[in-house]
């Protein structure tokens, strides 16, 4: 009998997780957008935030670019070649840069690399009281300590992706015309015609969301982590890969929803 | 409305998971009053310091503060009654990205309008108190947990609130050290006249700073006492929780 509603029981518990970790992304997200405007912003704090997020990202995102689109040029030549298309690489590479991996990649190297810094130290302040200092002592730890690394993140994700599509690009220039002999005039000709502005907006608008999304889930696991050092790691390491999975199912909605709406 | 007292608790009841801690506390606090709070671990005590400065909520009951109900008070509305209110956490609370001194001058900074000059004075002040001049440069990670509860006891006074919360301030520490802390919270209580709870099992750090003495036991409190009747008690459970007496085997 038991085991008969062992997967329905499990089933249910399930969606009611999802339900109650959504509702509770969704209530701080909200929480952190409204004390943007009826609070004072810390400037200070965020300039701290943008070198922690930003700057000290931007090498890990700039390799990511890099090879990416260095790849992904080198793997659509050698298959294009065959078909005596070389002529399309460029416009394929770039476009694949712009759209979807530059924004992709980028939110997936800023999930674990900042997402999860950001849940530890939350989660430690959680476990040693510092949360509950800064409340005590009269000041809201939402506009203390998650406005900042909030607006920090959505800001930084649009400039990390578009310095991650142009390394990309120049990267994929760089492979197919020295290094497999595409012609370069007619390299960037293609690319000139056929990628336009909005295949760019539609990669950094993405990454505006992802870096929505990065910063509330590793606020939230952080600031709901309990007492104890594997609450911490759990925090840390759920942030990261909740983080990556939203990350990835949303990009799925975006690109339908920005390509109806942008084409 | 009773002018001499500080805090009311009336009734409060607390469960956390499946453990009800709270079962109705009733208690009241005098002003300029030392009552420390002892009790078994886990049995609540830090958790009634909590919700006194809204940090939890209780199922239900009341807590006053200058006769005010604290409990159905948002985030915002608990601010004055936060100023009025300095707490030394358990381990400190230190904010560990923060050297000594911006720790200290950080309650100061949020009030704003507090020159720097004042700042600074008042931080010197503060450490001087503590006996930890010397230390602003310090960080709380290079501090040893004497050391830290010094600095996080100076953060708690440098508003000079009216009140000042102590959750197991000599816990942890050496009897030198531990002395040093009781003899810095007889002269809050003595030299500034603040309204202080501490919460401890430490019996000789309560017999040396306490007014009264309540003990909470099972969610409620047993019984509010002097020192020395607490001490004299012949009360079972008092008796064997003041002299450090474990269930013997026939309890067990």
């Amino acid at each position: 009998m038991r085991a008969l509603f062992f997967i329905p029981t499990a089933l249910g518990r399930g969606a009611l997780g999802l339900v109650r970790e959504l509702g509770e992304l969704t209530m701080l997200g909200m929480e952190t957008v409204r004390c943007i405007f009826t609070r004072r912003l810390r400037w200070s704090l965020m300039i701290q935030q943008f070198y922690s997020v930003g700057v000290r990202s931007l090498m890990v995102v700039l390799v990511t670019g890099l090879f990416t689109g260095a790849v992904f040029t080198a793997q659509t030549q050698f298959h294009f070649h065959r078909l005596q298309m070389d002529s399309a690489t460029g416009i394929v590479a770039t476009l694949a840069m712009c759209r979807e991996l530059g924004p992709v990649l980028s939110a997936l190297m800023i999930a674990g690399r900042v997402g999860s810094s950001m849940a530890a130290e939350l989660a430690t302040m959680k476990t040693t009281e510092q949360i509950d200092a800064l409340r005590a002592l009269a000041v809201y730890p939402i506009e203390y300590l998650i406005v900042p690394r909030f607006i920090a993140l959505t800001v930084s994700m649009p400039l990390l992706t578009g310095m991650a599509i142009g390394c990309g690009t120049i990267a994929g220039y760089l492979v197919a015309v020295p290094l497999m002999g595409v012609d370069g005039t007619y390299y960037w000709q293609h690319i000139a015609d056929n990628v336009a502005p909005q295949d760019i907006f539609v990669g950094l608008i993405k990454a505006v969301f992802f870096g929505v999304i990065i910063a509330t889930v590793a606020c939230e696991k952080g600031l709901l982590a309990e007492a104890g050092a594997e609450s911490v790691g759990r925090a840390t390491t759920d942030a990261a890969v909740y983080g990556s999975i939203i990350v990835l199912i949303s990009n799925f909605f975006f690109t339908l929803v920005l390509n109806t709406a942008l084409g | 409305m009773d002018d001499d007292i500080a805090i009311r608790y009336a009734g409060v009841q607390k469960r956390l998971g499946r453990q009800q801690v709270l079962r109705g506390v009733d208690l009241e606090i005098r002003r300029g009053e030392c009552l420390v709070v002892i009790g078994r671990s886990g049995g609540g005590k830090s958790v009634l310091l909590k919700h006194l400065i809204g940090l939890m909520k209780p199922d239900s009951g009341r807590i006053e503060v200058d006769g005010q109900d604290v409990v159905p008070l948002s985030e915002v509305e608990l601010v004055p009654i936060r100023k009025k209110i300095g707490i030394v956490f358990q381990g400190g609370a230190l904010f560990d990205s923060l050297t000594v001194e911006a720790n200290l001058a950080f309650p100061l900074r949020e009030e704003r309008g507090t020159p720097a000059a004042e700042i600074t004075d008042r931080v010197r002040e503060a450490l001087d108190a503590v006996g930890m001049l010397g230390h602003e440069k310090k960080m709380p990670g290079e501090l040893s947990g004497g050391m830290r509860k010094r600095v996080a006891f100076a953060r708690a006074i440098i508003r000079k609130p009216e009140v000042v919360l102590y959750d197991e301030p000599t816990t942890g520490l050496d009897p030198i050290m531990a002395d040093s802390i009781d003899q810095l919270i007889v002269k809050m209580r003595e030299r500034y006249g603040v309204t202080s709870i501490v919460v401890t099992h430490d019996m000789h750090s309560a017999y040396t700073i306490a007014h009264r003495i309540a003990m909470l036991h099972e969610g409620r409190i047993y019984t509010v006492d002097t020192p020395d009747h607490m001490r004299q008690s012949a009360d079972p459970i008092i008796h064997k929780f003041v002299n450090g007496i474990s269930a013997d085997v026939t309890d067990l």
